[in-house]
């Protein structure tokens, strides 16, 4: 199935620290998907937590590695590589939706953690990058 | 450029014992054709076929960004050689017959820039190896010689950079592990993270080789110090950018390296410039990326200029 172009959802770098992330941990809860990101701050470990809603299906890989998923791309961006991706015409996120008959609009999201070398795709309705806080908290 | 590059390619998949695969900078070239009047020695009837006998238009080839071509034909209307015009300059750099052309537009921006400024006995070497992957072993033999017969090759060999000058013709193969290969190379990133922690991934390779649990810096550190983990064992990816400068894609391995006291000399490296990196979820951000890419990112988050840094990266010590 054909991914498509993206688009940038945010570059996670504008937060991160030049070396990027030092854990990204992940929850499957209700439906949901949590993927909290820890990395070190000015005064210490924070963590951010980037949470799916309703996603369907998620797949996490070591990066680089091989491909096991019948999905393929035909066309290349100038987003930057570590960035949260959303791919508006994805026939995976088409297919998806379908299978809700319509019900729920599934979108199709990406995203590389460049320091962990993780690989993470996740079909969901939306995303949310919450606020940080302190690892310690 | 269509037609022209069309009967390279063919010439170059259809090898035969007729193609030859000379390569040289201008300068030499002239000067070796000058030294072949009235010889009639292989080499030097190489050297003046090499000349043709009418050129082309100068015409662009989008695998070789930094010149334009023209190419050299013979009597027969075949092309014999194809020299490349500097576009900054407008002077030609290296003449080279069909077969060493198509490997030299296959090679990527930052190896083509390497071999402009290689000696000509690297380029030499460059040439035996192609012959001797064509079946050539003749050839191979006599580009083998030229090398090694070369006052340039004798006094780098006094000056003790032959090898090095060589070996960074075939550290730009993707992939090989060469020593002394990231000597000179710089940083792309400027710190690790505080807790100087691998990836799940780093360690469980790290462990693996180790025999026992790697999980930081200092544990590698300590695994090279005893032993129990040598330097060829794990090699630092690195890429050469256009200028020919080389970047470092390991960095918690080389802090690893430098802790526990090897020299970048005896560090291992594998070059990644041109390589695409795998895409395991076939991410759009990432489709046509290649390691050239990565480290150029890694520049931009660490807010480092093109060249990086020659600093070790800055950990919690």
């Amino acid at each position: 199935m054909e991914v498509g172009q993206c688009i940038e959802v945010f570059n996670p770098y504008d937060w991160l620290p030049g070396h990027g992330e030092n854990a990204v941990e992940f929850h499957a809860e209700a439906g949901d998907l949590s993927v909290v990101i820890a990395y070190d701050g000015p005064n210490g470990e924070l963590k951010r937590e980037l949470l799916f809603k309703r996603a369907c299906a998620f797949y996490k890989t070591a990066f680089p590695g091989p491909g096991l998923l019948d999905l393929h791309c035909s066309v290349s961006s100038q987003v930057p590589m570590g960035s949260l991706i959303e791919c508006p015409d994805s026939e995976a996120a088409v297919a998806w939706t379908r299978h809700w008959n319509d019900g729920r609009a599934i979108k199709h999201y990406s995203m590389t953690f460049l320091s962990e070398n993780l690989q993470l795709l996740v079909f969901a309705t939306d995303c949310v990058l919450k606020d940080p806080i302190s690892s310690a908290s | 450029m269509g037609a022209a590059l069309g009967g390279a390619q063919g010439a170059a998949t259809g090898v035969t014992v007729d193609v030859n695969n000379r390569m040289l900078h201008q300068e030499d070239y002239n000067r070796l054709k000058e030294k072949c009047r009235g010889s009639n020695s292989a080499e030097c009837q190489t050297i003046i076929r090499m000349a043709g006998v009418q050129s082309g238009m100068p015409m662009d080839d989008p695998s070789i960004p930094a010149s334009k071509v023209v190419a050299n034909y013979d009597a027969d209307g075949n092309i014999v050689s194809y020299v490349l015009i500097d576009r900054s300059t407008n002077r030609p750099t290296i003449i080279m017959e069909p077969l060493d052309y198509e490997a030299y537009r296959n090679a990527t921006p930052g190896m083509q820039a390497m071999m402009q400024l290689s000696p000509q006995y690297a380029l030499d070497f460059a040439s035996a190896g192609l012959y001797a992957s064509a079946g050539d072993n003749g050839g191979a033999a006599e580009h083998v010689i030229a090398g090694v017969t070369s006052r340039d090759y004798v006094r780098d060999v006094v000056l003790g950079v032959a090898g090095a000058g060589t070996s960074s013709v075939l550290a730009a193969r993707p992939g090989a592990s060469v020593r002394g290969a990231v000597t000179d190379a710089n940083f792309a990133q400027s710190t690790i993270r505080a807790s100087e922690t691998f990836s799940a991934e780093g360690a469980a390779k790290y462990s693996q080789l180790a025999g026992r649990p790697i999980n930081t810096v200092d544990d590698l550190a300590a695994a090279i110090n005893s032993g129990a983990i040598k330097p060829n064992q794990i090699p630092v990816d690195y890429v050469v950018t256009a200028d020919g400068t080389k970047l470092i894609l390991n960095t918690r391995t080389s802090v690893a390296l430098d802790r526990a006291g090897i020299p970048k000399t005896e560090w291992y490296g594998a070059n990644q410039t041109g390589v695409p990196v795998p895409n395991p979820t076939n991410s759009s951000s990432l489709v046509g990326k290649t390691f050239d890419d990565l480290a150029a990112t890694q520049l931009k988050n660490n807010k480092l200029p093109a060249t990086g840094t020659p600093s070790i990266p800055r950990g919690k010590k």
